[in-house]
């Protein structure tokens, strides 16, 4: 018995660990003219097509682009969705750390496209910022409008 | 060397010489004819007063008369009584006869007269009762080459006696006609009788003039324009020439090669759209000529351009530095920012930020944000890579929510229409404050579409804030970049109000 609870309390600790790695700052806003980081309906490359399908998730690379510095931290955004097959929701997140379970953009099949804005962090890793989309197929752009360093 | 004065130089000239005297005194002398500057006046008219005829019934130099020299109706008298100067004098109608008499002189009117004035000496003496009807008649006209009237300058007639009180000799002088408007025409000048069968009146003609006054007319000047002496061209060029002269370009055309493109008259500017990819690449030669109406023709300066069809040209532009390299090799942009690829060559660049900057994408051949892009040399190809400084580090102010604008108050934007909103000075935004924290309301749409917010002054980037969707009003947060205090409003969908309203503000 004494066993299983140990292991229980390590997992426990990975979860803690995870989120502490998002904490961090603060730090000063560089507001950007809004540029097109992200589209997938481009052809297909690290930040083009293709469409996302139903659950999955895709990293794309916000610093180094659109004037974004690789020393970014965060990132303030447009999240937009087009030619949505099935109602869903997008979750966006830092690149080094497991999915958490957020929603930035809920969005219906009948919505020919739709936007929200988003703060999120971004990773170290080259490809720093992930995506996923819950269910269907669905094109999704990112116009970073300023980031935080 | 003997000196021959010349009419009208067109350069000055110098003679020098030694006038020698008994013993050893001698003095020089220069003698200098200016190039002539003004013009001058002189008579067109061949012997006006026919005084050069040899005989009564023969033509006088210059002068064609009809009926024919020599015929039984004379109409050149010689040694006559009733010349207006001299003893020679023409003399129309004048029989029981219906027929035509015609007096005629070929002239051509300078192009550079400034006054062209004709002038003659007219008696006039009829059998019909004075004040009688019109029967017989003279005109004073103009006549082309082909014999076919252009204008009538005076129609006398035997009613006309009267100002010769129906005396022979009792000449009176018609015009001056001004015929400056058939500058550098060549015409007829006519004097044409006509007499019925009874009651014959004579037109006596004399001193027939037609005075011009001309000006110098140097020849034209022209030049290219456009493109530079040197230039690397490609694609379409616009071949621009530009002429002028003392008095007017009457053509003007574009050579390339020696061969005129294009020419259009009486204009001093000629513009060709010059398609390259018609022609070698390597040089070619551009040049314009101009001509007068004085006959003048100048041929401009040579320009010589090199078409380069399969030329990649790398511009950089944004607020940052980076250089852009090629494989293959050639453009390293940097310093060559130009290279002759062959045709059909798949080439690579590579964008790289300098330190402090970031590379923020591609435009004109090359688009999107990665930093590698492949251009194929099909045929000439700009590529401009943009690269950015980081902005400036700014902070977050909190406000009251405070709403900005709404359209619903003064105007809705239409459809593919931009619109600058001040937001510095409103909701207490300070002049300084980068960007504010705004919720952008867009208010039952008519239709689906999008509006976007981006810095004014800059063309709309691409992106877009906040996607409509028919009837339904939806909202939407996002950082707006300012510029100058102002964000602007692109609209792309249908007539659209909406609102923002803002919460905070970086500065």
């Amino acid at each position: 018995m004494k066993n299983i609870l140990r292991l229980t309390l390590s997992m426990i600790l990975l979860g803690v660990s995870g989120n502490a790695l998002a904490q961090s700052g603060p730090y000063s806003y560089y507001a950007l003219t809004p540029c097109r980081a992200v589209d997938t309906r481009e052809t297909n490359g690290t930040n083009g097509g293709p469409i996302f399908g139903s659950n999955s998730t895709r990293n794309f690379q916000i610093r180094g682009i659109c004037g974004i510095p690789t020393g970014a931290k965060a990132v303030s955004l447009n999240l937009t969705i087009v030619n949505a097959t099935q109602s869903s929701f997008l979750t966006v997140w830092p690149s080094n750390v497991a999915r958490p379970f957020v929603s930035m953009l809920n969005f219906e099949a009948a919505d020919p496209s739709l936007a929200n804005g988003v703060l999120v962090g971004l990773s170290s890793n080259a490809q720093d910022l992930s995506v996923y989309n819950n269910s269907g197929n669905v094109h999704v752009i990112i116009d970073v409008t300023g980031y935080f360093q | 060397m003997p000196y021959s004065y010349a009419s009208n130089p067109s350069t000055t000239s110098t003679r020098a010489g030694t006038i020698s005297f008994s013993g050893s005194l001698s003095a020089t002398f220069t003698l200098t004819q200016d190039a002539a500057t003004g013009g001058g006046g002189s008579d067109l008219i061949v012997d006006g007063g026919f005084e050069s005829a040899t005989a009564s019934g023969f033509v006088a130099p210059g002068w064609v008369i009809t009926p024919s020299p020599g015929s039984s109706h004379w109409l050149i008298i010689k040694n006559g009584p009733y010349g207006h100067a001299g003893i020679t004098y023409a003399s129309l109608g004048g029989e029981n006869v219906t027929q035509y008499d015609w007096l005629m002189q070929t002239v051509t009117i300078p192009s550079n007269a400034t006054a062209s004035n004709l002038t003659a000496w007219i008696n006039v003496t009829t059998q019909e009762a004075l004040g009688d009807n019109v029967y017989d008649v003279l005109w004073v006209a103009l006549y082309d080459l082909n014999g076919n009237p252009i204008t009538t300058l005076r129609q006398l007639s035997n009613q006309d006696a009267l100002l010769s009180n129906n005396t022979l000799g009792n000449y009176f002088q018609v015009g001056p006609f001004d015929l400056s408007a058939y500058k550098g025409m060549t015409v007829q000048v006519a004097f044409v009788a006509f007499t019925d069968s009874s009651l014959p009146t004579t037109f006596l003609v004399d001193d027939v003039s037609l005075q011009v006054s001309t000006v110098a007319d140097n020849p034209p000047t022209t030049s290219i324009t456009m493109p530079a002496s040197g230039a690397a061209v490609s694609g379409t060029v616009n071949v621009a020439a530009t002429a002028a002269d003392d008095h007017a370009v009457t053509s003007l055309e574009i050579d390339i090669d020696g061969l005129a493109k294009v020419s259009n008259t009486n204009s001093t500017s000629l513009s060709y759209s010059w398609n390259t990819m018609l022609v070698s690449n390597g040089q070619h030669q551009i040049y314009s000529k101009a001509y007068d109406g004085a006959g003048h023709v100048t041929t401009s300066s040579i320009v010589i351009v090199t078409v380069s069809n399969n030329a990649l040209v790398v511009t950089k532009s944004g607020t940052g530095s980076g250089g852009v390299t090629s494989n293959p090799s050639g453009i390293d942009c940097g310093t060559t920012c130009r290279f002759d690829f062959a045709l059909n060559t798949q080439v690579t660049l590579t964008a790289t930020a300098a330190v402090g900057s970031s590379f923020s994408g591609w435009s004109g051949a090359c688009s999107g944000s990665s930093p590698q892009c492949t251009v194929t040399m099909s045929q000439a190809q700009n590529v401009t890579a943009v690269f950015t400084s980081p902005p400036v580090a700014s902070a977050f102010y909190v406000l009251a929510p405070c709403r900005i604008i709404d359209t619903r108050d003064s105007t809705p934007l239409a459809n593919l229409a931009t619109r600058d909103v001040t937001v510095a000075g409103v909701c207490g935004i300070p002049p300084s404050a980068v960007a504010v924290v705004a919720n952008i309301t867009a208010v039952a749409p008519a239709s689906g579409g999008f509006l976007a917010f981006y810095p004014a002054g800059s063309t709309w980037p691409g992106n877009s804030t906040l996607n409509y969707r028919t009837g339904k009003t939806r909202a939407n947060n996002a950082i707006l970049r300012l510029s100058g205090g102002v964000t602007t409003v692109f609209n792309n969908g249908s007539m659209q109000n909406f609102i923002i309203d803002v919460t905070g503000y970086f500065q």
